[in-house]
C-alpha cells in the first residue's frame, strides 16, 4: 500500500496487508512480553528460594539432608512448572498465528520464533556453565 | 532437633520423588526440543504452504497431548 500524507490510521488498518502486518507484529511483540515475564518470574522464583531458606536456616526443621532434598524437590517443581506455562503459551501464540497469519507470515513467525527459543537456550546454558 | 541419617521414610520417599519429577522434567524438555526441531525443519523443507500449516497444526497438537500426559502423570504419582 502506498501511504500518502494525511491517511486516515482506519483507512491503513482496513488494507489487508497492512492488517496482516499487524497481526504479525502483535504476535511479537506479545512473544517478547511473554520472554521478559518469563524472566522476571524466574527472578521472583528466586527470591523466593533464597528467602525459603532464610526460614528453613533459622526454624529449627530436620536434619540437613531432608533440608537439602526438599530444597532441590521445591526448586524443580518451581522451575518446572514455570517452563511447562512458558511453552504452553509459546505454544498458543503459536497455534493463534496459524489463524491469523497468512503463509509467508506464519513461515517467518516460525522462523523467528524457533531461532529465539534456540538463543534462549543457548544462553542459559552458557550462563549455568559459568 | 528432629534427627535423621537422611535414610527415614520421609528422606526416601522425598529422593525417590524427586528422581522422578526429574526425569519427567528431563523427558518433557527434550520432548519439546524435538518439537521445535520439528518446526525448523518444517520452516527450512520447502514445503506447500498448505503442507506448512498442517505440520504448524500437527506440533501444536503433539505438544498439546504430550503436555496432557505429563500432567496426569504428575497428578497420579505425587507422594504427598
Amino acid at each position: 500500500m502506498n501511504v500518502q500524507a494525511g491517511t486516515k490510521f482506519s483507512e491503513l488498518l482496513s488494507d489487508a496487508s497492512v492488517g496482516a502486518s499487524l497481526d504479525y507484529l502483535l504476535l511479537q511483540m506479545r512473544y517478547k512480553l511473554l520472554l521478559e515475564d518469563y524472566k522476571s518470574l524466574k527472578r521472583q522464583y528466586g527470591q523466593m528460594h533464597a528467602d525459603y531458606y532464610a526460614l528453613c536456616r533459622s526454624a529449627i526443621i530436620g536434619s540437613d539432608e531432608l533440608l537439602t532434598v526438599a530444597r532441590v524437590l521445591d526448586e524443580r517443581c518451581t522451575t518446572d512448572e514455570l517452563y511447562r506455562k512458558f511453552v504452553s503459551t509459546l505454544f498458543d501464540l503459536l497455534d493463534e498465528a496459524t489463524r491469523t497469519l497468512d503463509s509467508g507470515a506464519l513461515r517467518s513467525y516460525v522462523r523467528d520464533v524457533v531461532q529465539q527459543f534456540r538463543a534462549r537456550l543457548a544462553l542459559e546454558a552458557f550462563q549455568q556453565s559459568e | 532437633m528432629v534427627e535423621c541419617s537422611g535414610f527415614c521414610m520421609r528422606c526416601v520417599r522425598l529422593e525417590a520423588e524427586l528422581e522422578r519429577e526429574a526425569a519427567d522434567a528431563d523427558a518433557f524438555a527434550g520432548a519439546v526440543l524435538e518439537l521445535w526441531e520439528r518446526l525448523a525443519r518444517a520452516a527450512e523443507a520447502g514445503l506447500s504452504d498448505e503442507a506448512f500449516r498442517l505440520e504448524v497444526l500437527s506440533v501444536i497438537e503433539s505438544f498439546r497431548e504430550l503436555l496432557t500426559t505429563m500432567l496426569e502423570n504428575t497428578t497420579q504419582d505425587t507422594v504427598y
